[in-house]
């Protein structure tokens, strides 16, 4: 049983594990800039300008939006790339190894122990058990706290939080 | 001029102040409500702590009468300086603590009699087995700790033990947190309701056993309990015949702190278990008392064998009466290391081959 529990957990391990050495490139590339730029646009009326000037579907991938006009698209930041790292991936199994040894061993390790001073006298009181005279809970006061919820961002109106947000 | 009684904050300790409006108790700090009685109440049992009063009456054991221990020898260890009484049909060799020889000093004499003796219900074979299923299948042990020489020299030994009686009477105080949560489309609200509970009751404890030798480690006694008194018998020298008896030397006087804590420790537990359907409970005041305590003395049946090896001495001890084995193993750091490797180089390979089954490597 234990043994199955050893390999299910090392199994797991290397599944999280070896996901270190996959490459995932995000590009900010001045994102914020841009956005900027765009609430200037929206902010002097030439939001429409923007939207006539650039044809989006007319772009074939994200490398052709880079080079023409240094700008990033949603689609690279989903872009990943996923490489096998034999020496990585080896040095993990080691790892991982030596952990599962030490594990082990402290196990075998502490069943040789079985020696332990008693704290208290469960095994002497009255099986009867406790008699209470007074059992008595009291309220004595409350407090109510109050979190505000965030609210979802409503179409037209600026994003929070940075430059992750896709260009409309 | 009568006093002016400055009633504190439960919640923050700020001057509680009489709110005329609500006709309650209220604090101007966090603006926290209390209901007068319920204040004064909680008020009253945190200002008049009581100690723990745990007073024990010792006179265990009895007199000897005319003639009761004649024929009973006294061995003296002449290392650990240990005596054991064994009757004159049983003679001892060596010191069952430490395993050195003993000489025998005398006829027994003084000390007190044993109220109550336990009975060993198993005998040296069980011992025997006991052991080696112990060492069984233990893959870090020593192998000379597997050798038949040293299971043969398990010795029957009747342990001291002061036996100690109460009726412990808790009166306890406790503050407890109910936490409720709920929201709306703007605002997520959690109300948090403190109490004071309170616990006042008893409970009996009976027969708690206390070593009353100090050649026999406290924690290895406490290991193979518990003991059960339904098979004590007013104590009779007949018992002992074929056995080695231990002669206290702890005063049940010196035994009283130990009870006392298990003791106390196991009515805190009971009380507090006792307050439920809280998030968070915490303590406030407390005490506990001990009614008719009284201490008891008598023998217990342990089968102890002792070895040593690398320089460190090994007691194993088996109670007598229920037959659980106990004793800390010695660990070859040999072995231990080779088993390290081992596993380690087992994990890892296989490790490899998932990853190289996924695709990773």
């Amino acid at each position: 049983m234990k043994k199955r529990f050893l390999a299910a957990a090392a199994a797991m391990l290397l599944t999280f594990s070896v996901g270190i050495p996959t490459v995932s490139a995000y590009a900010d590339n001045g994102y914020g800039e841009i956005y900027d730029i765009d609430e200037d646009y929206y902010d002097s009326g030439q939001g429409e300008i923007l939207d006539s000037e650039y044809d989006y579907e007319g772009y074939g991938n994200a490398e052709e939006v880079t080079q023409e006009n240094g700008y990033v698209t949603y689609d690279q930041y989903q872009t990943t790339a996923r490489q096998a790292n034999p020496a990585l991936t080896i040095l993990i199994c080691i790892g991982i190894g030596l952990l599962i040894g030490f594990i082990v061993t402290a196990s075998m390790k502490a069943s040789m122990k079985s020696v332990r001073q008693q704290t208290g006298a469960a095994d002497y009181k009255d099986r009867t058990g406790i008699k209470l005279s007074v059992r008595r809970d009291d309220f004595l006061y409350n407090r109510i706290e109050k979190t505000p919820i965030a609210q979802p961002r409503q179409p037209g109106t600026p994003p929070q939080g940075g430059g992750q947000q896709p260009r409309p | 001029m009568a006093e002016l009684i400055e009633y504190k904050c439960p919640s923050c300790n700020g001057k509680l102040e009489f709110n005329s409006t609500v006709q309650k108790m209220k604090c101007p700090f966090c603006e926290s409500e209390f209901d007068v009685a319920t204040l004064m109440s909680f008020d009253q049992q945190l200002e008049n702590p009581q100690e723990d009063n745990m007073n024990w009456s010792t006179a265990a054991g009895g007199e000897w009468q005319n003639g009761e221990a004649d024929g009973m020898k006294v061995y003296k260890c002449q290392s650990c300086g240990g005596e054991v009484v064994a009757d004159a049909t049983t003679s001892a060799t060596h010191c069952p603590y430490c395993d050195n020889p003993v000489v025998m000093t005398g006829n027994f004499s003084g000390d007190l009699k044993p109220d109550y003796v336990i009975p060993f219900k198993l005998d040296k074979e069980a011992a025997k087995n006991a052991l080696k299923n112990h060492l069984n299948g233990r893959k870090l042990l020593p192998k000379v700790f597997k050798d038949e020489n040293h299971i043969d020299e398990i010795k029957g030994v009747y342990v001291p033990v002061w036996l100690f009686d109460a009726e412990a009477d808790g009166n306890i105080l406790y503050k407890g947190e109910k936490v409720r949560t709920w929201q709306d489309s703007q605002f997520r609200y959690t109300e948090r309701n403190f109490y004071s509970i309170t616990r006042q009751g008893t409970l009996d404890f009976e027969h708690v056993p206390v070593d009353g030798s100090t050649k026999m480690q406290d924690e290895l006694m406490q290991s193979i309990e518990p003991f059960n008194f339904k098979d004590a018998v007013p104590f009779q020298t007949a018992y002992l015949s074929g056995y080695l008896a231990d002669k206290y030397d702890v005063a049940a006087e010196d035994s009283i702190d130990t009870a006392n804590k298990r003791i106390k420790n196991t009515t805190e537990q009971a009380f507090r278990d006792t307050v439920q359907g809280y998030s968070s409970v915490i303590r406030q005041s407390g005490n506990i008392n001990l009614n008719n305590a009284k201490a008891k003395y008598a023998l217990y049946p342990v089968w102890i064998l002792n070895t040593s090896w690398n320089n460190n001495k090994y007691t194993f001890a088996m109670n007598g009466q229920t037959g659980k084995f106990v004793g800390d193993l010695p660990v070859d750091n040999g072995a231990a290391m080779r088993w390290f490797i081992g596993v380690s180089a087992v994990a890892a390979a296989g490790c490899y081959l998932i990853a190289k089954l996924l695709g990773y490597a």
